[in-house]
Order: structure tokens, then C-alpha cells, then sequence
């Protein structure tokens, strides 16, 4: 396969050009999205970079997908897990000491939400994070993740009775496995 | 925790959250994307390579020969066979006895018995036509030139447009150049996975 690519409008820039448009449709709110399973916005923004960078190399095909969104969003997770799982300390202090507070609009309740999702297992931050983040419903959910729907709704409520006792000042092992 | 509760707090958060977020302009992305296939290619040439380099080793060890001949002055997209040269007989030195020794039958396989190796066949893409650097301008009718796809490779435009395969392996195409504005942009060739780019310079 031959392309030509380029920044400007012309007649072979038609990919391109929507590439642009869906980067910076999803951009933001698959940030805030990946926060919430890394807990640290420079780690949420490098491997959302990261799954779009990977998105721009292969747009093509990647254009063609129902949902381009949640290919580029499942790379995302994907990384933040594998680097998650090469950094257990690293968690582990997370789970300690909370998310550095280094976004300026973040409130004490924002780092409480954030440090509680990072302690909860990998199962239950998933489903939460892509229910009330990147608003999904049960189904389709289940359609990202690829398990049943019963599967999601259980995770869903053990992990809203996991989030709400670690909110109040309960412990959860973030690395409980999946 | 109540459901509402909990809706009500991840809202907040996202609402706060989401105009803070800067977002990288769509070009360092795709720079990095770019990085990142260079990176795994030349990880893969590095492999391709520990790989030759294994099996020269082992070859040379084994006394059989390297079976692709000289590395140096392969071609990109050799042939895919080239019959093994015919051995040439060679006759193995009388190993020396002492006179204590009893006259045995050497076990070492001499090197005629070897087996006939068979030609490794290494693609490796490049864009030969245009050149990086080449200046072009809008409307311009530009020649491209790519060498080293297996034959039987499914080489097109982006518009679908079928690149030409010549007999002697490459594959050949002309496109026009766009218009826009005077800079930089990139001409990719893709086949069986590998990826090549070249860089053009348009002036007006």
C-alpha cells in the first residue's frame, strides 16, 4: 500500500483531515477517562498520546471501526494496566500518599475519588471508570470489555460497595488481579 | 454508596476535569506515532539481523558455509531460489599418529557429506524514486519507485489506484502532488507490514 500524507487540505488529505476531527473530539474526555485508572494526569495523558499515536499510524483501518473511540480508549487501558502491573511499588505508594495534586481545578474531593478508585482492583476501576466517566451503559460496556452483561452489573456493584467503603476510610487491594 | 451519590461525584469530577486538560496539537502526535514505527522497524531489522548473525555464526562453526552468500552484495528483493553451489571436493589432511595409537577410521563427517542448503530470502522495502529532499511543486506529475515487496504484494493508492509491478520486482506509480502550502510533508510505502517514508519539500 502507497499513501500520501500531509497536513494541508487536497485530494488524498481526506483521512487525514478526519483523524484531526475525532483527535480533537475524544482527546479531553479519554484523558479525564484514563485518570481515572491511573490517578496521575501525566500518566493518563502519556498513554492516551501514546494509543493515539498508534491510532495515526494505522488510521485507516482504524477509521473503519464502529466506534474508533473505543479502540483508541481500550490501547489506553491496555497501557495503563501493563505499566500499572511493572510498577506495583509505584501503586502502592499511590495507594498511600493519593494523586499528586497537579491539576489547579482539582478539589479535595476530586484527589479523594481519584486515590480510592487507584486502590480498588483492576475489575471493578474498569467497569466504574467507564460507566460514570465515559457514561456507557451495561451493555455496551460488556460489548468493550468483551464479558457478559450480568458480569459488568456484578463488577458495577461490588465495586460502587468496594469505592464506597474505601471513601469511608476502608482499604482495598488495588492489585487484587482481575 | 447510592448510585446518585456516586453519579453526582464522578459529573463533578469530569466537568472540573475535562477544560483543564491541554491538548498536544494533532501534529507531535502523529510525529510520535511516526517515531514509534521507526522504532519497532529498526527493533525488527536489529532481530532480523541477531538472527542472520546467529545462524553465520552457527554455519561457520559447523564448517557448512553461509547459505545466503556474501551479505554485502545481496541484493534488496533477491531471488527467491538460488540453487546451492555444487561442493567442491576437498580432501581432509591424514590425521597424525603416534605410533601408540591404533589406526582408527576418522568419525568427523567430512564437509562433502553436507547437506544441501536451501537460499534465505530477506525482503526489505525502500522507496528509490523520489528522493528525500526532493523539492515539488503543486500540480507536479511526481514518478515513485519501490523496490523489495514479495512478488504478488497488493500495491495501491490511497484512492485505490493499483501500482504498476514490473518484471524486475518494483513497483512503480505516478501522483500528483497537492496543493498546499510550502513545507515538509511525507510519502509512505507500506508492504507486508513494513513501512517506509520519504520526505518531500513542496514550493509554490
Amino acid at each position: 500500500m502507497v499513501r500520501a500524507t500531509d497536513r494541508e487540505p487536497g485530494p488524498l488529505m481526506v483521512e487525514q483531515r478526519s483523524f484531526e476531527a475525532f483527535y480533537a473530539a475524544t482527546y479531553r474526555p479519554l484523558v479525564v477517562q484514563l485518570l481515572g485508572v491511573t490517578g496521575n494526569l501525566a500518566d493518563a495523558e502519556d498513554v492516551v498520546q501514546e494509543a493515539f499515536a498508534r491510532a495515526a499510524v494505522r488510521w485507516r483501518q482504524v477509521s473503519e471501526y464502529e466506534l474508533p473511540e473505543a479502540w483508541v480508549r481500550r490501547v489506553a487501558f491496555n497501557l495503563a494496566f501493563s505499566a500499572a502491573r511493572r510498577s506495583r511499588r509505584f501503586l502502592a505508594a499511590l495507594a498511600r500518599v493519593g494523586p499528586p495534586a497537579q491539576v489547579p481545578g482539582m478539589s479535595v474531593d476530586d484527589l479523594d475519588l481519584l486515590a480510592a478508585l487507584g486502590r480498588l482492583p483492576q475489575r471493578y476501576r474498569e467497569v466504574l471508570v467507564l460507566h460514570y466517566l465515559a457514561d456507557l451503559p451495561v451493555q455496551e460496556i460488556a460489548a468493550e470489555l468483551r464479558v457478559p452483561q450480568g458480569t459488568v452489573s456484578s463488577r458495577l456493584s461490588r465495586g460502587r460497595a468496594a469505592l464506597g467503603r474505601v471513601l469511608d476510610g476502608g482499604e482495598e487491594a488495588s492489585h487484587a488481579g482481575r | 454508596m447510592p448510585d446518585d451519590e456516586l453519579t453526582s461525584r464522578f459529573d463533578g469530577l469530569r466537568e472540573r476535569l475535562t477544560p483543564l486538560v491541554e491538548e498536544p496539537p494533532v501534529g507531535a502526535i502523529e510525529r510520535r506515532g511516526r517515531r514509534r514505527q521507526r522504532a519497532r522497524r529498526a527493533g525488527a531489522a536489529l532481530a532480523v539481523a541477531a538472527v542472520a548473525g546467529g545462524a553465520w555464526m552457527l554455519a561457520t562453526a559447523t564448517g557448512r558455509g553461509w547459505p545466503g552468500g556474501d551479505l554485502d552484495q545481496g541484493p534488496v528483493a533477491p531471488p527467491p531460489t538460488v540453487p546451492a553451489p555444487t561442493p567442491t571436493p576437498t580432501t581432509a589432511p591424514e590425521p597424525t599418529r603416534t605410533s601408540r595409537e591404533p589406526a582408527t577410521s576418522s568419525t568427523r563427517p567430512s564437509p562433502t557429506t553436507a547437506p544441501p542448503t536451501t537460499t534465505t530470502t530477506v525482503w526489505g522495502l525502500r522507496i528509490l524514486e523520489p528522493r528525500a529532499g526532493t523539492v515539488v511543486h503543486p500540480g507536479q506529475r511526481v514518478w515513485m519507485r519501490a523496490v523489495g515487496c514479495p512478488p504478488g504484494s497488493q500495491v495501491r493508492f490511497e484512492d485505490g489506484t493499483a501500482l504498476r509491478a514490473r518484471e524486475d520486482g518494483s513497483f512503480t506509480t505516478t501522483f500528483e502532488i497537492p496543493p498546499g502550502p510550502t513545507g515538509d510533508f511525507f510519502l509512505d510505502a507500506t508492504c507486508g507490514g513494513v513501512t517506509r517514508e520519504v520526505r518531500l519539500r513542496r514550493e509554490p
